[in-house]
């Protein structure tokens, strides 16, 4: 039964309440019925009737009358006045009896009814008799023959009539007690099921108004805590929104600064592009200069070889001078020997063979200074070889990173072309965030003023949630309000956030609910209401 | 021959001597006892020999033993051959009949005139050592050349009787 909406409540409780008034008309209808069936009984059977039987009774004590009338007259002419009357009153009866005999329906009043009609001749006749001796003016006679004759028949007919209308009266008591018993019965369900439509009516809606007054107070306090909420985030939106429109305008501006390097570099790019052409086609030219190096190199190598062998040709060459000069010293050494075995006669031949000695020994001196020179001259050309060697590697190492270098520029050259382009690229992708972040800001101010408005929703719900408390009649509904007043607690907050956002926090709170306001004031204190307004607020201010 | 004899008075020393190189050395003999100089040629090995002795050579159909001066006088070879000859001298032999023989030697100086002034004594290098090979030492431009005794160094005692008798 929890479960149940409020429709299906109210369609139980309207159903269980249909239930019990159609019971209760029933019922009604049934004893109406009754009290109607007994009443037309009345109505037409036993009031007609008795009606019927009044006037019977009455024509016959009046034809009664009219009897004496009759008798005590002197008047012939009055006399037939009264007959003339009694005819009538005759055919009167005839007439009512006639009309009687058409309601019978019971045997017993029909019993009655022939015991009536039978007692009629007896006493018409008796009537006529005394009637008779009337007109023949024998009053005496007449009133003798009433007195003996006519009058028991008059008693035993009205003691019928009587009888008769004794019958309908109490056929019509009868209807009436009916009727009565109906109506009291009536009465009582009528009551009892009055009670009973009152019980079930206060329980039902007491169990649908509770359910949902419960319901309501519970959605309304959810709202109102919720409307607090949406004000404080908007509160926080719209700071949030102003703080990210000012942070949008310094990035556009940050962007356009970006813009402006980006352009310098751009053009410093293609400046470094232009370079590494340059660089290319130096280093081609520095690569041709190298590749001529190691041509000469080649060459000059070859020469130094050649160099080597004719040194090596000089050097024997030099060798054959110093053997010849070795060869003339020892044969000028002889020829001193002998100049000096010769004695006093050698001398001359001695200074000759000093001479030969001394040029054979310049000779071999500077076939020796020669030998030296010449070995010198090959030591260096081999060197120079070594060293031609080394700068021929040298230049193809050079050769090689000229190549590099020539690859590298090239590389850096297409680089450079692509950053360029990339540049212009970046270029154009800070242009449109530059635009986006104007839009940005123009979105910040819109969700600013959003916000302000969603404020205003919030404070609208407020009332609302109000009127939707006082139309429940929750007690709930001064400490819901007080809740919805609470996140804007200046104290709590202003730990969090920045002065400037608390004043706006505090104003746009504020702006609609001054009563709320004074309210929030009051010392109240409820751990939800704080939990309510701790949960959005330190997270996000603790950015700002 | 005789000691006494074979050092003779320090002014008859004075004369014509032939400076030769024992690796690098300088000495001299007199230049009366070489016959000829002639260039270092193929030696004949000669089984049976001491050490200094390297061979005998063939000299115009003259067969000649060569004596190897360095190894003789107890000295070291020196490392250049090129400039080595072979000086052919006559010695005394036995009987006093002249004998040739060739000295190999690194290079040959050359022929000087060697003053008195110039010659001076061997020196003493105490009585335990033996100076018999050496005539004297002369002073030569600040040089040092030492005379050797040919004679007693090519004697009989130094000398294997075999060689005398070529």
């Amino acid at each position: 039964m929890k479960n149940w909406t409020i429709g299906k409540r109210i369609i139980l409780g309207f159903a269980t309440l249909i239930c019990i008034t159609l019971a209760l008309c029933f019922y009604s209808y049934i004893h109406v019925t009754a009290i109607r069936t007994y009443s037309d009984a009345i109505i037409s059977d036993a009031l007609p009737r008795l009606y019927t039987i009044g006037r019977l009774e009455s024509n016959v004590r009046q034809s009664q009358v009219i009897t004496f009338k009759h008798i005590a007259s002197e008047g012939k002419d009055e006399k037939a006045l009264y007959d003339a009357e009694l005819v009538s009153l005759v055919q009167g009866n005839e007439r009512v009896i006639s009309d009687y005999e058409k309601t019978l329906t019971r045997t017993k009043d029909r019993e009655l009814f022939e015991r009536l009609k039978a007692s009629f001749p007896v006493y018409r006749q008796a009537r006529e008799e005394v009637l008779k001796l009337s007109r023949e003016q024998k009053s005496k006679e007449a009133f003798e023959q009433a007195k003996l004759q006519l009058k028991p028949a008059y008693d035993k007919l009205t003691a019928a009539i009587q009888a008769e209308a004794v019958y309908n009266r109490t056929s019509g008591d009868l209807c009436a007690s009916a009727i009565k018993e109906a109506i009291g019965g009536a009465i009582t369900g009528i009551w009892i099921s009055m009670a009973v439509a009152l019980l079930f009516g206060i329980s039902i809606s007491f169990f649908i108004i509770r359910g949902a007054t419960r319901v309501l107070t519970g959605v309304s306090t959810t709202l109102s805590e919720g409307s607090g909420h949406i004000a404080s985030a908007a509160a926080q939106v719209s700071y949030g929104s102003q703080f990210l429109a000012a942070g949008s305008s310094e990035q556009a501006a940050s962007l356009q600064e970006t813009s402006s390097s980006l352009e310098e570099m751009s053009s410093m790019t293609h400046r470094n592009a232009e370079h590494s052409a340059k660089v290319n086609e130096l280093a081609r030219e520095a690569r041709a200069a190298a590749d001529m190096g190691a041509a000469d190199m080649r060459a000059m190598a070859l020469a130094m070889s050649e160099i080597k062998t004719s040194a090596d040709d000089i050097a024997k060459i030099i060798k054959t001078i110093d053997e010849i000069a070795f060869q003339t010293n020892i044969l000028a050494l002889n020829a001193a020997v002998e100049a000096a075995r010769a004695g006093e006669a050698g001398m001359g031949f001695a200074v000759v063979a000093d001479e030969v000695r001394n040029l054979a020994q310049r000779a071999a001196q500077a076939a020796r200074e020669t030998s030296a020179k010449i070995e010198n001259a090959v030591l260096k050309t081999s060197q120079g070889v070594q060293i031609s060697n080394k700068v021929s590697k040298s230049l193809d190492d050079i050769l090689a990173k000229v190549h590099e270098v020539d690859v590298l520029a090239a590389e850096v050259a297409s680089a450079s072309k692509d950053q360029s382009e990339g540049i212009t690229q970046v270029n154009i992708a800070v242009a449109q965030m530059d635009k986006v972040t104007q839009a940005n800001a123009a979105s910040a101010e819109e969700s600013a003023s959003a916000a302000e408005e969603l404020n205003a929703e919030a404070e609208s719900l407020k009332v609302a949630v109000a009127e939707l408390l006082r139309l429940v009649g929750s007690q709930q509904s001064a400490r819901s309000l007080t809740f919805v007043a609470n996140p804007a607690k200046p104290g709590h907050i202003g730990r969090q956030m920045s002065a400037a956002a608390q004043h706006r926090a505090s104003a746009l709170t504020h702006a609609g609910k001054p009563n709320l306001h004074n309210r929030a004031n009051a010392p109240f204190t409820s751990t939800r209401g704080r939990k309510g307004s701790d949960i959005p607020m330190e997270d996000d201010f603790k950015e700002f | 021959m005789t000691r006494i004899e074979a050092t003779p008075g320090k002014t008859s020393l004075a004369g014509k001597y032939l400076a030769f190189l024992l690796n690098r050395e300088s000495y001299g003999i007199p230049v009366l006892k070489v016959l000829e100089i002639i260039r270092m040629t193929a030696i004949t090995p000669v089984p049976r020999m001491p050490a200094y002795v390297k061979g005998v050579i063939n000299l115009r159909g003259k067969i000649i033993p060569i004596i190897d001066l360095c190894a003789k006088l107890g000295l070291e070879h020196a490392a250049s051959t090129e400039h080595a000859c072979l000086v052919i001298v006559q010695v005394p032999g036995p009987e006093n009949r002249p004998i040739h023989l060739g000295l190999a030697v690194d290079a040959v100086e050359e022929v000087c005139q060697l003053a008195a002034g110039d010659i001076e004594e061997t020196p003493d290098f105490g009585s335990a050592l033996d100076t018999a090979c050496i005539l004297a030492v002369a002073k030569v431009r600040n040089a040092v050349k030492t005379l050797l005794d040919i004679d007693y160094i090519l004697a009989a005692q130094t000398v294997p009787p075999l060689l005398r008798t070529l």
